[in-house]
């Protein structure tokens, strides 16, 4: 089996990096939109007297830690990822090198 | 144009603590018991305060294990986050209770509405580590 050369490997992580910008987009959009849906629930309670003001600030205190959260996971995420390329990156140099010193 | 990307992506470290099944273990028993101790908010704190110490003295102790794992710096700051009594999450809350001695149904719920996502992002930050 030929081993794939440099560019074929740059483009298949071009390619899986294009997958998480895109999905990564996705799911902040996703989550920025179900947070906002819980303030606009936590401002109806506001002004019917179910929650105090100071509840309500600590509870979108509370969504902003969440999304800081979020953040560090898909830090975490990235890293994992990048490790993962890295590794198959390396493989295949070794099985090119292989190739060629048989 | 493309050789930058390969030289950075070999030349970049990406230090990563080895995944934990009892950091897992850990997280998924603290949820469930901070799910419980939080639901009682809207009763006196005064009732509950040893079931609350034991709550906090078992994520102290979670965020020290935390902290002695090599190369864990985003989970160590997760569990800041979760149990920080100044911030806006189980630390938080469970300072709130005890300044205020009872806590309303709905805040309550909502809370513990939060605090649960916290714990599956921390979960599953220790899953990508796979």
């Amino acid at each position: 089996m030929t081993p794939p050369t440099l560019e074929e490997v740059e483009d298949a992580i071009e390619k899986k990096l294009d997958g998480l910008f895109e999905q990564l987009s996705e799911e902040f959009e996703t989550v920025l939109n179900e947070a906002e849906a819980r303030v606009d629930v936590w401002i109806a309670a506001v002004v019917s007297g179910d929650l105090s003001l100071d509840e309500f600030r600590d509870l979108v205190e509370g969504e902003k830690e969440i999304l800081e959260l979020e953040v560090l996971h898909k830090t975490v995420s990235a890293k994992a990822l990048t490790n993962t390329i890295k590794n198959f990156v390396l493989e295949q140099i070794v099985a090119a090198v292989e190739t060629v010193l048989e | 144009m493309k050789k930058p990307l390969l030289a950075l992506l070999l030349a970049t470290g990406c230090a990563l603590a080895p995944y934990s099944q009892e950091s897992v273990d850990t997280a998924a028993t603290l949820r469930d018991q901070s799910a419980a101790v939080m639901a009682l908010a809207v009763r006196p704190f005064a009732d509950y305060k040893d079931s609350v110490a034991l709550l906090r003295s078992r994520l102290e102790a979670a965020l020290t294990v935390e902290r002695g794992r090599p190369d864990n710096n985003e989970s160590i700051q997760q569990w800041i986050l979760l149990t920080s009594r100044s911030g806006s999450l189980l630390g938080g809350f469970l300072t709130r209770w005890e300044a205020n001695g009872t806590l309303g149904q709905l805040f309550v719920n909502e809370k513990r509405t939060q605090v649960m996502r916290a714990f599956a992002i921390i979960i599953a930050t220790e899953e990508a580590k796979r």
